[in-house]
């Protein structure tokens, strides 16, 4: 069996159509998707808002001025600060797209605000975090405001209570607290997903290498087939090294591309790289078996139609898993909600889940329950695969 | 006690009858041709005595036991050579018949001699690093062979080695399988081609359409026949009709046709066949060319059984 083995692997790895689509093929997905998700990414990471102002005599001296430079100095600024001498200035830094917006300050000591349209597309063009930039400008400005009227209302009706801090601070506090939490164990990125989703897609090629292998181990697929047949070795103790050699070789590759992933994709699966390595593992073993059960079926039409037929029911099983988007997410929702069992048993869906679950569920436990349905269901697939495999003799070859 | 016992075995193919109570009796150490046509049921009858195939009725046994799928026992003793080029493109060739011979032998040690001996028996030393696709038509040929023989096996099954093989490496196969017999295997060789037949089977059987039609030594079969020799003579001028008619009548004679400037003479075994038949011809007065005399051959055996001659 050993042999049986370490030749299958060879064989395997020797074969470039195996190795570009279990082994490149991931490699350039991941870079293709961490081209494509850079912005996204790029979008959560924390950057100071550009914004001018006006630094006239009216603003020397404001308290909203001394607002502001505190919101720029601070160990993370908010602000980042572009001094201008009018307000044309700031009008030219905000048209050419240097900057956010701008304050300037009246006499009475209030701030005001310039933007540029919100389809500017000086900001729209560069950067999709221009909508969050213009409200935290506001925000700015109109909280300085609404603390002011405070003050000045509490001056007006209680002045006494300005002589006590504790006081005024509760007051500016609005008594309202504000806690952050997170819902999950990690900070959430949406693009991650994506790598799970793929991951799972991947997982799936091993099917057709287990297909192609098994189908080659029969003796009607060819003289090699006949050949290994009719040696003094039986036939499970074939195709057992088989199977085997074609997880190893899919979980080898898939395990390099989950770290190209990991190192040059920088896709961050918060800590959780044993718990995606056994996954690929697992779900490769599925796939292999399931490609073993398909290699082994006595149908008419050679390897093609074998092949043919994995790939139809793969595309398939996807479509009603909702991989292609979202009138098939809708197809899949509909499905599952009126035979609830159609996740668990089709194997894209399955394969998808396992990995999603990973990602969106803080406790191990429903990572575990798919998981161990798709052992079982490797199970079935390759004790069907034994029962059709194990046939010794024909009537025609 | 015979290595091979096939007893009224028939195999259908649908409407196709492919073996018709085909019988065959193989002694240790001895080669034994298979001879007949494409189609003739050849490949038929090896899968059928591996159990590769199933057949409707008869029985089989082999090394005086009765044959069947799960006889691991049998098949390990036993080597096959297929028709088809039936090794791993992906491996080199001394990967290749390591893994088979792997298949029939688990000791790594007593393998690694195996495949030594084997690579050199064979005369692939040198390409033990290439892949197949990297070697000629004959050497892949020679790794075919080698991945059927590398475990030693008592009883070989060749099916037609030798088709598209350039004459040199045939004669190398041929000599091969010789020096395979002379150590102690028995072979069951099977060809289209019967010189390849004539050359090393120590007997043969010819069968057409499944069954069984002659079997004996190359010298047994031929002297079962009427022909005896063939004349042919080439003749530089024009044979009348009427001499054509005279040689008929000569003794001995069964027929005579002229094919072109090729007249060809069948005639039964006797002492005088040739000077009779120039005597004849010198008395018509035609001018003759090339002469020659031929023993019958296995084609000749072939072609009186069945009204045809051996196709390819």
């Amino acid at each position: 069996m050993w042999s049986t083995f370490k030749v299958t692997v060879k064989g395997a790895v020797r074969t470039p159509s195996i190795v570009i689509w279990t082994l490149v093929f991931p490699l350039v997905m991941t870079t293709i998707f961490s081209v494509m998700f850079k912005p996204l990414r790029t979008q959560e990471t924390s950057r100071s808002v550009a914004v001018a102002v006006v630094s006239d005599d009216a603003w020397s001296g404001s308290n909203f001025a001394q607002v502001v430079d505190t919101l720029s100095t601070q160990d993370t600024p908010l602000l980042d600060l572009h001094e201008v001498d009018s307000e044309a200035e700031a009008r030219d830094l905000i048209k050419s797209g240097e900057v956010d917006g701008a304050y300037l300050v009246d006499e009475a000591g209030d701030p005001r605000v310039l933007l540029a349209p919100a389809d500017s597309p000086a900001h729209a063009g560069e950067d999709i975090s221009y909508e969050v930039n213009r409200t935290i400008i506001e925000s700015v400005a109109s909280s300085f405001l609404q603390n002011k009227e405070l003050l000045m209302s509490i001056a007006a009706e209680n002045p006494a209570l300005l002589a006590d801090p504790a006081a005024v601070s509760h007051a500016l506090s609005q008594g309202v607290g504000v806690q952050k939490i997170s819902l999950t164990r990690s900070q959430p990125d949406q693009t991650v997903r994506y790598f799970y989703a793929f991951l799972g897609m991947a997982s799936l090629f091993a099917a057709q290498v287990a297909e192609g292998m098994v189908y080659r181990l029969q003796p009607t697929a060819s003289a090699l087939g006949a050949r290994q047949s009719i040696a003094g070795t039986s036939r499970l103790r074939l195709l057992i090294p088989v199977v085997a050699a074609c997880w190893t070789v899919s979980t080898a590759f898939l395990g390099v591309g989950f770290g190209y992933m990991c190192v040059a994709g920088d896709v961050d699966f918060s800590g959780r790289i044993g718990v995606c390595l056994v996954s690929i593992a697992v779900c490769s073993l599925f796939s292999s078996c399931l490609g073993a059960c398909i290699g082994a079926l006595p149908v008419k039409g050679g390897a093609d139609a074998r092949s043919g037929l994995l790939t139809v029911a793969t595309c398939l099983l996807a479509l009603f898993a909702g991989v292609y988007g979202t009138p098939a997410m809708i197809l899949s929702d509909t499905i599952t909600q009126a035979f609830p069992a159609a996740s668990w048993i089709n194997p894209v869906s399955l394969m998808r889940d396992v990995f999603y679950s990973i990602y969106y569920y803080d406790s191990l436990s429903p990572f575990f329950l798919r998981l161990s349905v798709c052992i079982g269901l490797a199970a079935v697939f390759f004790t069907i695969a034994v029962a059709l495999f194990r046939r010794q003799s024909y009537d025609h070859l | 006690m015979d290595i091979v016992s096939v007893t009224g075995v028939v195999k259908r193919y649908d409407d196709l009858l492919a073996l018709d109570h085909f019988d065959l009796h193989i002694k240790q150490g001895e080669i034994f041709g298979l001879l007949g046509p494409n189609g003739s049921g050849k490949t038929t009858a090896i899968n059928c005595m591996l159990s590769l195939l199933n057949f409707d009725r008869g029985s089989i046994a082999l090394f005086d036991e009765a044959m069947s799928a799960t006889r691991y026992d049998l098949k390990r003793r036993i080597g096959v050579v297929p028709q088809q080029m039936a090794v791993f493109d992906t491996l080199t060739v001394r990967e290749n018949i390591d893994y088979f011979c792997s298949l029939y032998v688990n000791d790594c040690a007593t393998r690694r001699t195996m495949v030594e001996e084997t690579i050199e028996f064979v005369d692939l030393g040198e390409f033990a690093k290439f892949r197949p696709k990297k070697l000629s038509g004959g050497l892949v040929r020679r790794l075919n062979i080698a991945c059927g023989i590398a475990h030693r096996p008592e009883l070989i099954f060749f099916d037609e080695p030798t088709v598209a093989v350039d004459p040199q490496s045939r004669n190398a196969i041929l000599a091969g399988i010789e020096r395979l017999r002379d150590e102690g295997a028995t072979v069951v060789y099977t060809s289209h081609y019967m010189e390849e037949i004539e050359q090393i089977c120590d007997r043969v059987m010819i069968m057409d359409h499944g069954r069984v039609l002659a079997q004996g030594t190359c010298d047994e079969l031929k002297r079962g026949i009427k022909t005896g020799e063939r004349i042919v003579v080439e003749i530089e001028g024009e044979l009348p009709a009427r001499e054509l008619d005279r040689l008929r009548v000569l003794p001995h004679v069964l027929s005579v046709a002229l094919e072109g400037r090729l007249l060809s003479v069948v005639c039964e075994a006797s002492g005088h066949n040739l000077t009779d038949v120039l005597a004849a011809l010198r008395a018509a007065g035609v001018p003759l060319g090339r002469i020659t005399c031929a023993p019958p051959t296995l084609n000749d055996v072939f072609l009186e059984i069945t009204g045809r001659e051996l196709r390819d």
